[in-house]
């Protein structure tokens, strides 16, 4: 009797290209997931044409073969600044170790990357994701604690069966990874400087651009990617506390008390600690954001009483909508 | 064009086709350059007041 294959046995990698065209052949990180991989995305229809006998023609394949990417990854320290790169474009590294990456330009023209699906099927295939940009990036935590969760999606231009050499894969109990638990988390409803908050059951921070795939009347797989525009957002799950945010939100201010047209503007910085080295950590700061509060629903199963905070990031009056700092061993620009 | 930072830094990024610049070292304290990838890469940090690197008064 034989074993069946085993599902677990996947790393995603991922390499940061020197260009468009130069395929990285050899990974930069490897990654084990919580969920996702890269895979072939095609589009097939059939041909829409009238038929005598009543019967549907054979199919086509569109000319948009290309690939996307998925993947929701633990916060290692050391693969999330080559991740976050691919939204905030620059990486200014200080320090002589540890090293700190200060991440700018949020939004500016992307670099390009190379995903790998390594082990699945026993490496009898090995996959390689070439050309792709990173179209959202989203970091969340809750109460259950354990590494924050990086949610990384791409969106590329060509798969291809072809070799490469695998990175060393991170490993959760030696490398070690951010958490949110035993870390600070501010936010304030009304000003540009967050103050630390210990009500906040879940978080996540979300940062999306579209990328749409643009097939030509020649092509197979597509040749040109199309880039949306960035949108930030952040969302929380609060144990209720007071009711400042829902006045804010609804009545123009914290004390508000009839309805408004002002939209007022608070703050939240997310800060990470590190598993296993003390003077690594992560932060993601966020000088202007309106957060918007639904009024609580009351439960007959008489569980906490909880309020949900949709934040739109706007424009802070310097720098990016998200500014992300990572302080780790890595000394090499992302 | 000529750039400065106040202490141990190197940055990197691309140009618009997504083309790696960099990275570039300000291990002497200061960064002369009259490459327009460059030049573009360091102005958006030099405008950024959260960035180490400025412009050098002392144009070359």
């Amino acid at each position: 009797m034989g074993f069946t294959t085993p599902s677990n046995q996947f790393i995603w990698g991922l390499a940061k290209q020197t260009n468009e065209s130069t395929v990285a052949t050899t990974e930069q990180y490897g990654l084990p997931v919580y969920s996702g991989r890269s895979m072939p995305v095609q589009t097939t229809n059939r041909v829409e044409v009238t038929d005598s006998t009543s019967l549907a023609a054979d199919p086509y394949k569109q000319g948009d073969e290309h690939w996307e990417a998925d993947v929701v990854v633990p916060a290692f320290g050391a693969p999330l600044p080559k991740i976050l790169v691919g939204l905030w474009p620059v990486d200014t590294v200080t320090g002589a170790g540890p090293f700190t990456h200060t991440f700018s330009t949020m939004g500016a023209s992307p670099p390009w990357f190379t995903t790998y699906n390594t082990d699945l099927l026993a490496g009898a295939v090995e996959e390689t994701f070439e050309a792709g940009i990173l179209s959202g990036f989203s970091l969340s935590a809750d109460g259950t604690g354990g590494p924050v969760k990086v949610g990384a999606k791409y969106v590329g231009k060509r798969p291809t069966i072809a070799t490469y050499t695998n990175a060393t894969p991170q490993v959760v109990a030696t490398d070690g990874y951010f958490t949110m638990s035993g870390a600070v988390l501010q936010y304030e409803v009304d000003s540009g400087t967050p103050v630390t908050e210990t009500n906040i059951q879940s978080i996540t921070l979300n940062v999306d651009r579209p990328v749409t795939p643009v097939a030509t009347a020649d092509s197979v797989s597509v040749g040109f990617l199309a880039l949306g525009k960035v949108e930030p957002t952040v969302s929380m799950t609060l144990l209720m506390d007071d009711h400042e945010a829902y006045r804010a939100t609804f009545y123009g201010a914290v004390a508000g008390s009839t309805p408004s047209a002002t939209l007022v503007k608070g703050s939240v910085k997310i800060n990470l600690v590190h598993s296993i080295t003390g003077g690594h950590s992560a932060s993601f700061t966020m000088d202007s954001v309106i957060l918007m509060a639904e009024p609580p629903q009351p439960d007959p199963g008489a569980s906490p009483l909880t309020v949900t905070i949709n934040g739109v990031i706007t424009k802070p009056a310097s720098g990016d909508h998200v500014k992300p700092v990572v302080i780790n061993a890595i000394a090499a620009v992302s | 064009m000529r750039y400065k930072a106040n202490k141990n830094v190197q940055v990197g990024g691309n140009n618009s086709k997504g083309e790696v610049v960099g990275p570039i070292s300000f291990k002497t304290g200061s960064y002369t350059t009259t490459d327009d990838d460059e030049i573009a890469l360091l102005d958006a940090c030099a405008t950024d007041p959260d960035n180490p690197i400025g412009f050098d008064p002392k144009e070359a």
